[in-house]
């Protein structure tokens, strides 16, 4: 196993490889027609659920620079365990990389993390700004 | 062979029950082969008729036997009424055949199980068995009037999408049809054996048995049969097990006619046979014959001529598509080249032959194989010694007089190393690397070496038999025809498959949409019929005054610079720019470093341009300079070399193409077209793949930012190795609508991509991966935004040859070159998508190559006339290029972008350059 491998956001069991990554993703948002997940703006094989989608938008590797995030209030966060196994980034969690972050039982908890009351928030997206809904 | 062990004792016990069960019936006498054959033949007697067996999950093993004891999951068989059940097995999605499969004790036990419950399920039961004939097929009943099974679902008809506009035109099209003999075809069967028989090559040989009753010709993946006869209904046939020769019956269920798409399958493989009777060598996907080849002595060259043939599914039915293809040889077999490099340079000729090696394709004439090279082992000759799949111990000079009868005759030589790849398991993604020994002596390096290329007087030489005219690539194609229509062995195979290929190709009609006329800022000027280029007097469209410029260069082509600069002043005021006095920057030395210097100290905020003189064309300074000026210091930049502008009578026209492209650059335009569309947009993309090694692949997006369509904004993505498919499209969209929103004031309401680098494979990918990316994109700016998006793929390098017919349509047809506008888009075309060829470029030597458009997305209502003179529309717009070129304008910015990137930058270049053409 090394880095050409990433971990399928519909379904954990699904190792694929970086390159075919694409294929998977359009033929596994078919087969699990129950699981919606926001693709990330930036690149669209970033798929997350829709609650985890802001954190996601904040710590993206692929936004560019030039789209600075604005007015976004960082409000305390309270870690909770999402017990979800579609918060993984396909792109950065390959196996060995990721092996730190992932606990035993798979839970990614850093991710999880997530704001305690929902409201909407105002994001600059592609550099446009775009409500963001809880 | 006859049982033994365990099994047998099973095996006895089990014969003696199924006496006692039916006895009416006795079972013919069988002989199984080891533990697990026991328990298969103990299945042999349930297969009958109107019972249904529920398809379940095939458990093997230990595990099975177990889930056997559990009524739940054990083979649930009903017997039903037999007047219920057609007499083919029903099909009805559910209800499959599935037989036990298992090993050892736990199967033979879970068998014993399996046949006490259906006892008590049907009790005193026992249907009659069928007769012990060869062949028997059963009288289909009343109601099996349709001999195919409810599965059968007619083919969905082609995707017809014509246009209308143009004046019409003969042409003659590089396909063939192929024509089926009446009561012929491809019939899809489904195969039963029972007892069954996991191992496909055991299936394929019961097929095979029975071939005569079944046509004589067949085509079987284990899963599907074709065959080239019909046979109605369900036909049982009576087989031998070829290993433990116990009788098997194998149960044909037609499915109806074979799909198009499989037909297509069956007859690729029948041409690559027919290739073969040809005495054509395969190589690739290309078939070459090395009894046509042509010497070019001189160069001490051989050309093969060969064909590369494709047959697919189209508008028009199946047809075949053939085109002529060369291939350059060397005649030199890689022992020679090492010995001609060892005679010139005696003392280190082993580093130039690592060279000239290391890398090379090399071709084995005696089995005709290539082979890339890796290395050359120079401590090992003929006489070492290799283990071969025997696992002896031989040298290769054995190896080969045994294999091959080759006596080789140089005992001295080194041997050449070839890393060969190959994917052992397929559940595992290592790949298992081979090391291959080669003999210099017996390989021949194929294709062209750089140095080679560089030679205009082979090229030269080359090309003249490298490129057809029109005429004579109809004249190779119609001999292949004949070749394959007189040959003994190819007929029959043909025949056997009903198959006749008619010995023209098609005639069609296409289509020479109306010439375009190019605007300029003072008039516009019409472009008269079958031309594709034109000279640039006129106005520029949009002009970029020079104010602020300086020119770098180095002492010895300070009067080159002076030339240019003082040339650039007097005919930039012919094309409407206005250039002021340039600075003169002297670079001190003809080093990297030195122009870098040079350059950070002239770049200025002021500074409009910079010209840099280049004394030689080289890539790493290239780079160098690139990089600061599209990253780190951005400002337009143009590298001339100096040797282009050496010879004055040339300079004059030169210096006017550069200015043209400086004004590009600048963020100018030369000309522009009449557009139909009020708010249109128009982006192009392409993806650029670097060397293996670098590990990177760059996309490049354009996009126009004006309803005129000549200001272009552009963006790159970095994608990983190979990847073509973008997944960053949200945000190109979303910044180049940005873009046009300051530039126009408006959103645009329809938008056309054109995509390049799309092969066949990756037309779904793009609709179902890109196209979605940029309808987010507009969801982005709101939910009442939604343009009419229209996706292009363009596609460049197809096997599709279109020829005009002039004169009337008689067996010796004149043929030429289709003029540049020239629009196909029936019968050859895809059958499942929406496309069209369109030939836009104009071509003097050879035959012109079409492009192929494939819309895969659209939801305007743009009819496909609209769609085929927008696409030959933006063929203009290309500016480094007065005339027109063969993909729009826009994919090939796209291309231009991302190869700037991929080879140069490695970096994204700074977003102040990016409403210009700083790419050109």
């Amino acid at each position: 196993m090394n880095d050409n491998f990433v971990i399928c956001p519909y379904d954990r069991n699904h190792i694929i490889d970086k390159m075919k990554l694409p294929y998977h993703l359009v033929k596994c948002e078919k087969n699990y027609p129950n699981i919606i997940l926001e693709k990330c703006p930036y690149n669209y094989t970033h798929r997350f659920p829709a609650e985890e989608m802001p954190d996601h938008i904040l710590s993206c590797s692929a936004r560019p620079e030039e789209f600075e995030l604005e007015s976004i209030q960082k409000k305390e966060v309270k870690p909770e365990f999402e017990h979800s196994v579609h918060t993984i980034n396909p792109q950065e969690s390959s196996l060995v990389s990721n092996s730190n972050e992932i606990s035993k039982n798979g839970f990614n908890h850093q991710k999880c993390i997530r704001p305690p009351v929902p409201c909407p928030r105002v994001l600059s997206v592609c550099g446009l700004k775009v409500n963001v809904q809880y | 062979m006859l049982p033994s062990g365990r099994g047998l004792m099973m095996r006895k016990f089990l014969e003696s029950m199924q006496e006692q069960k039916d006895e009416a019936n006795p079972v013919p006498p069988e002989r199984p082969v080891g533990r697990g054959r026991a328990m298969l033949l103990s299945q042999t007697t349930e297969i009958e008729e109107g019972v249904k067996e529920i398809a379940i999950a095939r458990p093997s093993g230990r595990g099975r036997s177990l889930g056997l004891q559990a009524p739940s999951v054990a083979p649930v068989r009903r017997t039903m009424d037999p007047s219920e059940v057609p007499p083919g097995p029903s099909r009805g999605g559910s209800v499959e055949v599935a037989r036990p499969v298992g090993r050892g004790r736990s199967a033979l036990f879970a068998a014993f199980i399996a046949q006490n419950q259906q006892e008590n399920a049907s009790p005193g039961k026992s249907p009659p068995k069928e007769s012990r004939a060869e062949f028997v097929r059963k009288s289909p009943s009343p109601k099996m009037s349709i001999p195919y099974t409810s599965s059968y679902e007619p083919e969905p008809g082609p995707v017809i999408r014509k246009g209308t506009h143009g004046q019409m035109q003969d042409v003659v099209a590089n396909y063939i049809k192929l024509k089926v003999t009446q009561g012929k075809g491809v019939f899809e069967y489904t195969v039963e054996f029972s007892p069954a028989e996991d191992n496909i090559s055991m299936r394929t040989r019961m097929i095979n048995q029975h071939l005569e009753a079944l046509g004589g010709v067949k085509s079987y993946n284990g899963v599907r049969l074709f065959l080239s006869i019909q046979l109605n209904g369900v036909t049982s046939f009576k087989c031998t097990h070829p290993v433990s020769e116990s009788l098997v019956t194998m149960t044909l269920h037609c499915k109806g006619p074979g799909k198009e798409k499989d037909c297509a399958d069956i007859y690729n493989m029948l041409f690559r046979r027919i290739m073969a009777h040809l005495g054509l060598k395969n190589m690739g996907r290309k078939f070459f014959d090395p009894s046509g080849a042509i010497n070019i002595t001189q160069h001490r060259l051989e050309v093969w001529p060969g064909y590369v043939t494709a047959v697919q599914q189209y508008e028009g039915g199946v047809q075949l598509c053939c085109d002529a293809s060369h291939r350059v040889m060397r005649t030199d077999s890689v022992l020679k080249v090492i010995s001609i490099l060892a005679e010139a340079n005696p003392r280190n000729y082993r580093e130039e032959a690592m060279k000239v090696a290391l890398g090379a394709v090399v071709l084995t004439r005696y089995n005709n194989c290539v082979y890339r090279v890796d290395d050359i082992s120079w401590d090992r000759t003929p006489e070492s010694t290799f283990t071969n799949s025997d696992g002896r111990e031989i040298s290769f000079q054995e190896y080969y007089r045994v294999n091959y009868q080759i006596e080789i005759k140089d005992k001295d030589q080194p041997l050449l190393i070839s890393r060969v790849k190959r994917r052992k398991d397929p559940s595992n993604k290592e790949n298992e690397v081979r090391m291959i020994c080669l003999i210099p002596e017996l390989c021949y390096i194929t294709g062209l070496t750089d140095a080679m290329r560089a030679d205009w007087r082979i090229m030269k030489d080359l090309t003249q038999k490298l490129q057809l005219t029109p005429s004579q690539r109809y004249e190779r194609l119609s001999k292949f025809l004949e070749n394959i229509n007189n040959n003994k062995q190819s007929q029959e195979l043909l025949k056997k498959w009903g198959l006749q290929v008619e010995a023209l190709p098609v005639k069609l009609v296409a289509r020479v949409v109306k010439q375009e006329s190019i605007l300029y800022k003072d008039g516009k000027v019409d472009l008269p019929p079958g031309t594709s280029n034109w000279v640039v007097n006129n106005q520029l469209l949009v002009s970029k005054d020079i104010q602020n410029w300086a020119i770098l260069h180095i002492a010895q082509d300070t009067k080159v610079a002076q030339d240019f600069e003082s040339n650039m002043r007097k005919m930039c005021s012919q094309m409407g720019m206005k250039v002021y006095p340039g600075r003169l920057v002297k670079v001190s030395e003809n080093r990297n470093e030195s122009f870098l210097d040079a350059l950070r100290s002239t770049i200025a905020p002021q500074l409009q341009l910079v010209v840099i003189f280049f004394p030689s064309l080289r890539s790493d300074r290239y780079a160098a300079i690139k990089k600061v000026c599209c990253i780190e210091r951005p400002i337009t930049s143009q590298v001339i070399q100096s040797r282009t502008l050496s010879r004055p009578e040339k300079a004059r026209s030169i210096i006017k193409k550069i200015a043209m492209q400086i004004n590009c650059k600048l963020g100018g335009a030369l000309w522009g077209l009449a557009i139909p569309f009020e708010k249109l947009m128009v982006c192009g993309m392409d993806v650029y793949h670097g060397p293996a090694q670098k590990h990177v692949s760059v996309m490049g997006f354009v996009a126009t930012s004006d309803p005129q369509q000549t200001t272009w904004y552009s963006r790159v993505g970095f994608g990983g190795t190979n990847q073509e498919l973008a997944d960053n499209l949200r945000v190109c969209m979303g910044g180049a609508l940005k873009k046009y929103l300051e530039a126009s004031g408006f959103y645009p309401d329809r938008i056309i991509m054109f995509r390049d680098g799309v092969g066949d494979g990756q037309l779904k990918m793009t609709q179902e991966f890109e196209v979605p990316q940029l309808l987010q994109s507009f969801g982005d700016l709101g939910l009442s935004y939604k343009p009419k998006l229209t996706v292009v793929v363009c596609q460049k390098r197809i096997m599709t040859r279109i020829f005009s017919v002039q004169g009337n349509l008689g067996c010796n047809p004149r043929l030429q070159n289709p003029l540049p506008g020239t629009v196909l888009d029936h019968t050859v075309t895809r059958h499942d998508w929406y496309d069209f060829f369109l030939v836009s470029q104009c071509s003097n030597r050879g035959t012109v190559s079409p492009t192929h458009y494939v819309v895969v997305h659209d939801d305007g209502d743009i009819k496909p006339d609209h769609v085929q003179r927008l696409t030959y529309k933006m063929t203009h717009l290309y500016y480094n290029w007065t005339g027109t070129i063969s993909i729009p304008a826009p994919a090939q910015y796209a291309h231009r972008l991302a190869q700037l990137v991929g080879q140069h930058l490695h970096k994204d270049p700074s977003s102040s350059l990016s409403d210009k053409l700083y790419f050109l």
